[in-house]
């Protein structure tokens, strides 16, 4: 993505117009990272809008670098405070069960047979507090000791959080590609 | 340490990372987005607001408190001799205190305290006003008064003393005139000692009436606890674009069932001025706003509080009778949140959304003070109190609140 012209980031900071024209830039990679966590639509905006608020509102202390990566990061921190707010109504979702370990799929996962679409979809099939845990580690790149001190768990929920992904997504994986190729076959 | 599908697996979903599709924003999240943006600009320019009101407060206390200084009798009948204050109006101490004061009503006072303890303490001070010099002398731990240089602790004594104590301060000079009045003469042939707690007790039990008939203005401090029911009222937006399906009735059916009045603690320091029978009251009070929350089609259960921090400035009128003043107030407040997170189901009744309360809101207050004359300089108050926020004090376009509290506090109140 191309960086934003300074002179917009500047007027960004006090005029309506600028703002839009710098939400527009934006909202693609901020509507991306909504939608790998949130499956409703309120939801998404809830978050793509609150974070662009943050952005403008912290335009003044924005140095020169990258500029998506800073926005991605507000976006991901508006995220995990979002967790946090709504503790009280995700502590419902409390890991009880060990979880099963799956014979290791004979898919070759290396090769693109899914589109990011139908990943898109089978993370949003997660429970959120696994769907969460999974984005944070698997594709934001946190380790289970920091996503622990993000969200206020242990090293070991946020592990066992993981665990149950990836075997959901195992199973999701296999079932799509059998479709794909029922139909293929059809 | 990650096996090698695990590590097959996250390397798949992490290339959504990187995927970032050209479409543009709906008009729903361009709408959502103008909204916050307002709040925004709202929110930046609220906090100017709200200075302004708390200097308003502020420069009531201080023109008070300097009217008051300026046309307490005090200034009036006392020389302004710092070192004088000193020795007609010390506190009664557990120490032996002893004060001779030669007062003469033409042009010099001469006095001098002695405080008796472990380490004695001599002040000697010598005032003419006809000159308007003073000069003090202070001796500490010294057998033979022998020191003659103003210590800064004597004056910042003497004159805190002139600021805090202005009762004690009225009643001593008053009975100075008095005396001073009467018998000038005698008086000043023969200096008369007498123990200051004796004089101060006296004033505190018989204050002067025609001192507090003198005075225009009169100040009050006060402490007041409380507790208050919380009334929220809700508005339903009939149509809501960012969410498909939306259904005001369902929504209105769902917040109605779910939400209900809860309660606050309140807390009360007031500063008040008094013109005759008007008084006009700031301070700072603490109460909250809020509901209890029990969705039970989400099973979700708990109380949304906003607290605030609010600085009133009321104004009441009194009407008094006997030892029972009735003063009936009304006036504004403005707060400022510290805790301003609340929770609240969504439309469609699948899950919660989290909304902020306003950081600065403001509120009308009308009270109905009862207070009982303890003592001239100490009263109870019991005071019914009703409160109503100016304008929703959540609103985010969807979740529309304002709040109403009626409540009960009781204190007290120290006049000077």
């Amino acid at each position: 993505m191309q960086e934003p012209d300074r002179n917009l980031l500047v007027d960004a900071r006090t005029e309506r117009r600028a703002q839009l024209e710098l939400y527009r830039l934006c909202y693609p990679l901020l509507i991306a990272v909504a939608r790998r966590y949130y499956k409703h639509q309120e939801d998404q905006m809830t978050i793509v809008n609150n974070a662009f608020v943050k952005v403008i509102s912290h335009l003044a202390s924005y140095e020169e670098g990258r500029f998506f990566s800073w926005v991605k990061r507000i976006v991901s921190n508006e995220i995990i405070d979002e967790y946090r707010r709504n503790k009280r109504y995700n502590e419902l979702y409390r890991f009880d069960a060990p979880v099963e370990e799956r014979a290791a799929s004979s898919l070759d996962l290396s090769e693109s047979l899914f589109s990011d679409e139908q990943l898109q979809r089978m993370l949003l099939q997660l429970s959120e507090p696994a769907r969460l845990v999974f984005n944070l580690f698997a594709i934001e790149g946190y380790s289970h000791k920091e996503i622990g001190q993000l969200l206020g768990v242990s090293e070991e929920t946020s592990k066992w959080h993981t665990k149950m992904a990836r075997k959901k997504l195992r199973e999701l994986i296999e079932q799509t590609h059998e479709n794909t190729v029922r139909k293929s076959v059809g | 340490m990650k096996t090698p599908s695990e590590k097959a697996l996250d390397k798949l979903f992490s290339s959504l990372q990187d995927q970032h599709s050209q479409e543009v924003p709906s008009a729903a999240f361009l709408q959502d987005l103008e909204t916050r943006l307002d709040a925004l600009e709202k929110k930046k320019r609220r906090p100017v607001a709200f200075w302004w009101f708390f200097g308003a407060a502020f420069a009531v206390f201080l023109v008070g408190a300097s009217v008051y200084s300026f046309l307490s009798p005090s200034s009036a009948t006392a020389p302004k001799s710092t070192s004088n204050s000193v020795s007609s109006k010390s506190r009664p101490t557990p120490q032996t205190i002893s004060t001779s004061t030669t007062s003469s009503t033409t042009s010099s006072t001469t006095s001098s305290t002695s405080i008796t303890s472990k380490s004695s303490i001599t002040t000697t001070t010598t005032t003419t006003a006809a000159t308007a010099s003073a000069s003090s002398q202070s001796v500490v731990s010294s057998p033979s008064p022998s020191v003659s240089s103003p210590t800064p602790f004597a004056q910042a004594f003497a004159s805190s003393i002139t600021h805090l104590e202005p009762t004690v301060f009225l009643a001593g000079t008053s009975d100075q005139a008095t005396h001073g009045q009467a018998t000038p003469n005698s008086e000043m042939q023969a200096p008369h000692t007498e123990s200051l707690k004796t004089d101060s007790s006296k004033t505190a039990a018989t204050p002067s009436k025609s001192s507090s008939k003198k005075k225009l203005l009169q100040q009050s401090l006060g402490l007041q606890f409380g507790v208050s029911g919380i009334f929220s009222s809700f508005e339903v937006p009939t149509t809501y674009s960012a969410i498909a399906g939306y259904n005001q009735k369902q929504f209105r059916d769902a917040r109605t069932l779910g939400e209900r009045q809860t309660s606050s603690w309140d807390f009360n320091v007031r500063y008040e001025l008094a013109f005759n029978r008007f008084h006009l009251q700031t301070g700072l009070q603490y109460f909250e706003w809020g509901e209890q929350l029990q969705y039970s089609v989400i099973s979700v259960e708990g109380t949304n509080r906003y607290r605030y921090v609010n600085v009133p400035l009321l104004l009441g009128y009194a009407f008094e009778r006997s030892a029972l003043v009735v003063k009936p107030y009304a006036g504004f407040a403005i707060g400022k949140s510290f805790s301003d997170q609340g929770q609240y189901i969504q439309p469609l009744n699948n899950g919660v959304s989290t909304v902020n309360a306003k950081a600065h809101a403001g509120t009308f207050i009308a009270q109905f003070e009862l207070e009982y004359v303890i003592s001239p300089s100490i009263s109870f108050t019991c005071t019914p109190v009703y409160r109503r926020t100016i304008g929703p004090l959540v609103d985010n376009g969807l979740i529309i609140n304002r709040y109403q509290s009626v409540g009960l506090l009781t204190g007290f109140l120290y006049h000077f």
